[in-house]
């Protein structure tokens, strides 16, 4: 099986066991309190208020991929021009 | 020079997880200095200590994401194309890994030591064995990937 495809399979595999693991946690008293607390009607904007470093962060990764090479090009024909 | 901002973007990436991971392991868990939204929510009972952590391991959920994701744009970055295979032999030894790593530490922590199981309760046993039947199968589709890469590899060598 290609690494590819393998890779896919596996990660296919791997979330919904997570999560149903998660989902199934142990039903004591205070879980049941903090599953009501955070999936309140607050969980998505703090979710987005968590992510908000690693998009941040993703989008420049995403830009130094697309900028790096571009930059990198110029120092080195400015090496040559000397 | 085509590759630097690859590279760059990789390293980047590489360096979000594992900061993120250093903070989470050792500001929030080993110090105990602050939570993920500890300032919203004081963790002065258990529950409010409880509802933080599952915001801790939701912010560890993403730096997890970053590292996985670093990892596959270092690869993709400066891929050995000298090593038929590689890829195969790479992801394959990663779910090995962790695969292992499962069985081992589920063996070892949930049935020889009983440090904790899976999912207390009545049915905790068959939790356990699921565990251990879900780290068996990721080490074997690991082996299976490495083995097929060194098949590639001694194909080109032959």
């Amino acid at each position: 099986m290609p690494a590819r495809t393998l890779s896919v399979v596996v990660l296919a595999g791997a979330i919904p066991g997570t999560v149903s693991t998660a989902l199934a946690c142990p039903r004591c008293y205070t879980s049941e309190l903090v599953r009501r607390a955070v999936m309140g009607p607050g969980f998505f904007w703090q979710l987005l208020l968590l992510s908000l470093p690693f998009v941040v962060m993703g989008s420049i990764a995403v830009m130094i991929r697309r900028v790096g090479d571009g930059f990198a090009a110029r120092t080195r024909s400015k090496r040559w021009r000397r | 020079v085509k590759r630097v901002g690859a590279l760059m973007s990789a390293a980047l990436l590489l360096g979000v997880g594992l900061g993120g991971f250093l903070d989470g392991i050792v500001l929030h868990q080993i110090l105990q200095w602050h939570n993920m939204l500890s300032s919203r929510v004081p963790p002065t009972d258990l529950v409010a200590m409880k509802y933080n952590m599952v915001w801790d391991g939701l912010f560890h959920a993403f730096t997890w994401i970053a590292t996985a994701t670093g990892i596959g744009a270092l690869w993709r970055a400066g891929p050995r194309t000298d090593i038929p295979g590689a890829t195969s032999i790479f992801v394959g030894s990663m779910l090995l890994g962790w695969g292992l790593f499962n069985l081992v530490e589920g063996f070892l922590d949930h049935q020889v030591l009983g440090l904790h199981h899976v999912h207390p309760g009545t049915d905790q046993l068959a939790w356990d064995v699921g565990f251990l039947t879900f780290g068996a199968t990721l080490a074997m589709a690991g082996l299976t990937a490495v083995v097929a890469g060194h098949r590639k590899l001694a194909g080109r060598a032959s």
